[in-house]
């Protein structure tokens, strides 16, 4: 639908952004996520044509599209009241008056604001003020949609709430989203496609957990702060046999990426979900033995992209065993979070609320799933003659 | 939505330039025959430009009765006087106003800025009624605190208005490190608020410098500044002399102006 | 409950002490002992409480009355309209007209009395715009340049008025005025609106109130200033100030209760003014429009 080819934007005399490819399908929740500074409030500026393109260009597919901007506070105008800020943007159009009306009294309702409409923005809280904003925009009804973390300052369970309420809205009218945020959760919530960006440029697209598993570079991993993360030299010393020597490519659809050579810089990265992980105590009596066949069984989640199920093991690659001490159990959302120093790193387990818990000093034993190693390339990989970002946002 | 094409603000248009020059013209014509006047001898009607010229005026300026150098060092000394009254007064008033808040803020505030809203003849003739039961000596300091009531209003408005752009953030930082008030006013304040209170200062003596009624009132008409010196050849049309004095007003002011450019655009950032 | 917290930590506001004993010393008291004194009875004895006040009913000071407070809520709108026009054209352009906005401060720099002077060097029947216009063949006679000072409409007061105020209106506004636009502009935009949509419907609404301010303080200063009308304006039935001076230093001392009366009764019309002001802050700051 939009095309941004190769654009370049700068803010307040610095070129925060150089050379940056992105293309946003028609109908679909982008979400574009990033530490602060990165650029990404910059690039929905220069995208809504608050800021000058000073590079590239933006193509539309088709005629041009209507695009809204809606900024990480309201920026409600303090002089107007809720309806007056509704209307703003109708009125700059020269909107006629009833139609006007019409619309402004229709996003009140969708808003569920109504009998706040005489209400000046200094009469409304945080949650209010912000849903003014979004709909002084979408009152607009645009095409594209720009929200540069529009639920930041609000407190969880109301930035939950809104976030849900927008996605039903997008699913309902239609509408392209551009989404910003730097919250991973409210990322998985609504996004369709993901994208990272970091000082200024783009560094991998895709869907969601895609580019989770598999980031596309130690930076985005570093980002998405994934645990149990370790160079493939490390993984070597501790399983050798266990781990593959050479690099492979992403085996999502299982082929190497041709014209790439086998590279051993390649892939060099390898992390691990903290719930394949799983540990068991070691009995007293076995300790300083080699560990015993028996465990307690715990299912392997199904999922990416393995396919096994239960204590089959892989004929290649049997799991591996690594001797440990829990040092902390911390609690999550999900269950719990068990860290296990061994090997000289701390490991992160993750486990579910009806799971026992390991007492801290704990020797115990770890069995980790080699084959369920995600490996990604240490630096953004270049292809000859195209970015990397365009490559990865591939069908 | 548009598809904005990209352009924050429109440069000149004929019709703003037109206008802005007007009122630059309108500002700045009338010093043209004040320069002239300064240098004339005989200038009649209808003549543009003096057929005469004549140092004459500038003669008498500098001779005893003309009283130049007099009348200007009046004139800054009362200015300077009046400048650091205004520090001392001004700036813990517009700290302690823009920081807290107490009971009572808004008549105190109203109380400061009150004499920007009487009509200064009132406080003028006010002032004359009090004073006048007062000894007369120390003139230069009863006349500086008599040109403090027209300043220090303005004083504390700008610095005020500093202080609350300012926050109270910063100093809170620096307290929870253990600095002293002192040392917060010294380290954290006083760099930052520098072009607004350099500001006001220059606005203290500029207004101080140019009071008439105030200093007539406050010596008794005794203490000579620059404009008591003016006024009786203003008042009776003696348009060389004047603009003789009035230049001679005008030069330290342009110097101070010029350093206040100068200090401004080695700070400026805004 | 959080004020309380406050003082109980820091005590007194004890910055403010200095500041407020002088102004109530010097300023209160000299007020309050004015109006005492106009007040008193006169010096023969045949004269009774307030007679001074009673002296200022005559059409005469009346119309001096009317003429001080029109004259000077003109100036003060006058100056006003066209200092905002200036300030609006300064600020406009991408990187704004710093140079000239400095060049239009060098009047504050300068008295009023010299203001007086200068314009009156200009505008008199004999000044110089007088002979500019005769070199170009408008007027033959001097009398044939029209009279513009010490004139019953008081255009040469309004001008020279003018020519200090509007530089001091357009110091005030241009802050005000850049600091809207760089909170605003960007989302103003965002939502389609023009470059004048913004300015009319979102920056202009905001600043109404330091305008008005602004305003106010010219109108307060103009009542009671005294050299520019003693020295452009005509004596019948001139203004106020100058008739209150005249009446403090020239007549004896028995007429100081009269000019003091006088200088009240300004008071008065500038109060009454302040607090319609006042009034219409607190319904601005209701809706929303604050400094």
């Amino acid at each position: 639908m939009l095309y941004l080819e190769d654009v370049a934007f700068d803010y307040g005399g610095h070129l925060v952004i150089s050379s940056l490819d992105l293309r946003l399908e028609r109908g679909e929740i982008f979400v574009l996520l990033g530490p602060s500074g990165s650029g990404k409030s910059t690039l929905l500026k220069g995208i809504a044509g608050v800021l000058p393109l000073r590079a590239g260009r933006l193509v539309w597919d088709g005629k041009p599209g209507r695009v809204g901007l809606v900024f990480q506070e309201p920026r409600l105008f303090p002089h107007l009241t809720v309806v007056e800020n509704l209307a703003f943007g109708l009125r700059a159009q020269r909107v006629p008056k009833r139609e006007r009306q019409r619309r402004v009294e229709a996003m009140v309702e969708t808003l569920q604001l109504t009998g706040l409409e005489g209400r000046y923005p200094h009469q409304l809280s945080g949650g209010q003020m912000q849903r003014v904003a979004l709909g002084r925009v979408l009152v607009l009804e645009p095409d594209l949609l720009l929200l540069d973390e529009p639920f930041s300052s609000l407190d969880t369970p109301l930035r939950v709430e809104l976030s849900r309420w927008l996605w039903k809205m997008q699913r309902e009218k239609g509408f392209t989203v551009l989404w910003v945020t730097h919250l991973l959760d409210e990322a998985f919530m609504v996004a369709d496609r993901m994208g990272v960006m970091m000082k200024g440029r783009l560094l991998q697209v895709g869907k969601p957990l895609e580019v989770y598993h598999y980031p596309g570079s130690e930076q985005v991993a570093r980002f998405f702060d994934l645990p149990n993360r370790h160079p493939r030299k490390r993984w070597l010393e501790w399983f050798p046999e266990l781990v593959r020597k050479r690099a492979e490519g992403p085996s999502v659809n299982g082929e190497v990426p041709d014209g790439e050579e086998e590279n051993e810089k390649e892939n060099e990265m390898g992390w691990l979900p903290p719930e394949l992980i799983r540990w068991q105590a070691v009995p007293a009596e076995m300790q300083g033995k080699p560990a015993a066949a028996v465990m307690q069984g715990r299912q392997v989640p199904i999922g990416f992209p393995s396919t096994r199920v239960g204590r089959v093991q892989d004929d290649g690659l049997p799991e591996a065993r690594m001797l440990g001490i829990v040092k902390r159990v911390r609690p999550e959302r999900s269950g719990q979070m068990v860290e296990v120093e061994a090997g000289g790193v701390t490991w992160l387990i993750a486990q579910r609320s009806t799971d026992p818990l390991p007492e801290s000093g704990l020797p115990v034993e770890l069995i980790i799933p080699c084959s369920e190693i995600r490996w990604y390339p240490r630096a953004c990989r270049r292809r000859r003659g195209q970015s990397t970002a365009m490559k990865n946002q591939g069908r | 939505m548009r598809e904005l094409p990209f352009i924050l603000r429109s440069g000149g248009r004929l019709a703003e330039w037109l206008l802005l020059g007007l009122l630059a013209l309108f500002l700045l014509l009338p010093l043209i025959p004040l320069v002239l006047w300064s240098l004339a001898g005989h200038w009649p009607w209808p003549e543009v430009w003096p057929p005469q010229w004549s140092g004459k005026s500038w003669a008498y300026l500098f001779s005893t009765t003309g009283r130049a150098w007099e009348g200007l060092l009046n004139s800054w000394l009362v200015a300077c006087l009046t400048l650091v009254f205004n520090l001392l007064l001004g700036v813990p008033a517009a700290r302690t106003l823009a920081m807290r808040r107490f009971r009572g803020w808004g008549w105190l505030f109203g109380l400061f800025l009150a004499p920007l809203f009487v009509p200064f003849t009132v406080t003028v003739m006010g002032m004359h009624l009090w004073m006048s039961r007062w000894p007369g000596e120390f003139l230069f300091i009863s006349v500086a605190i008599a040109h403090v009531l027209p300043t220090l209003p303005y004083f504390i408005a700008i610095l005020w208005y500093q202080y609350r752009l300012l926050g109270g953030r910063l100093q809170e930082a620096a307290r929870t490190l253990g600095a002293s008030s002192w040392q917060i006013f010294r380290w954290v304040e006083l760099p930052l608020l520098w072009p607004g209170l350099a500001m006001g200062s220059v606005l203290v003596v500029l207004i101080s410098l140019s009071q008439y009624i105030t200093t007539w009132v406050a010596s008794g008409g005794t203490l000579l500044t620059l404009p008591l010196l003016m006024f009786p050849f203003a008042s009776s049309g003696k348009a060389s002399l004047v603009a003789v004095y009035s230049l001679w007003y005008m030069w330290p002011v342009l110097c101070l102006y010029l350093v206040y450019l100068w200090a401004a655009g080695r700070t400026s950032g805004k | 409950m959080e004020n309380n917290r406050a003082e109980k930590r820091f005590g007194w506001p004890w910055g403010v002490i200095p500041a407020a004993l002088f102004f109530l010393v010097f300023f209160c008291g000299g007020l309050l002992q004015a109006i005492w004194f106009s007040f008193l009875p006169g010096g023969d004895g045949n004269r009774r409480i307030g007679w001074a006040y009673r002296e200022l009913a005559s059409p005469d000071f009346l119309h001096s009355l009317g003429v001080t407070v029109g004259m000077s809520a003109l100036v003060a709108l006058f100056s006003g309209v066209t200092g905002l026009a200036a300030a609006i054209l300064l600020t406009r352009p991408a990187r704004w007209r710093q140079k000239w906005y400095f060049l239009f401060q060098f009047p504050m720099a300068l008295p009023h009395l010299l203001a007086a002077y200068l314009l009156s060097q200009m505008l008199w029947q004999s000044g110089w715009l007088s002979r500019l216009a005769y070199q170009l063949g408008w007027i033959e006679e001097m009398d044939q340049f029209p009279v513009l000072t010490q004139d019953e409409w008081g255009v040469g007061v309004l001008l020279a008025y003018a020519w200090k105020e509007i530089p001091f209106m357009i110091l005030l506004l241009v802050p005000f005025l850049l600091r809207l636009q760089a909170q605003w502009e960007e989302t103003a935009r965002s939502l389609g609106a023009s470059e004048g949509q913004t300015l009319r419907w979102v920056i202009l609404p905001l600043f109404w109130p330091a305008w008005v301010g602004g305003m106010w303080i010219i109108f307060a200063f103009v009542l009671g200033a005294y050299e520019i009308p003693a020295l452009m304006a005509g004596t019948f039935p001139g203004w106020v100030p100058v008739r209150a001076w005249q009446e403090y230093t020239m007549f004896g001392p028995e007429r100081r209760a009269v000019a003091i009366a006088m200088n009240l009764v300004l008071l008065v019309v500038a109060l009454l003014v302040g607090l319609l002001l006042l009034h219409l802050q607190r319904v601005w700051y209701g809706r929303g429009r604050r400094i």
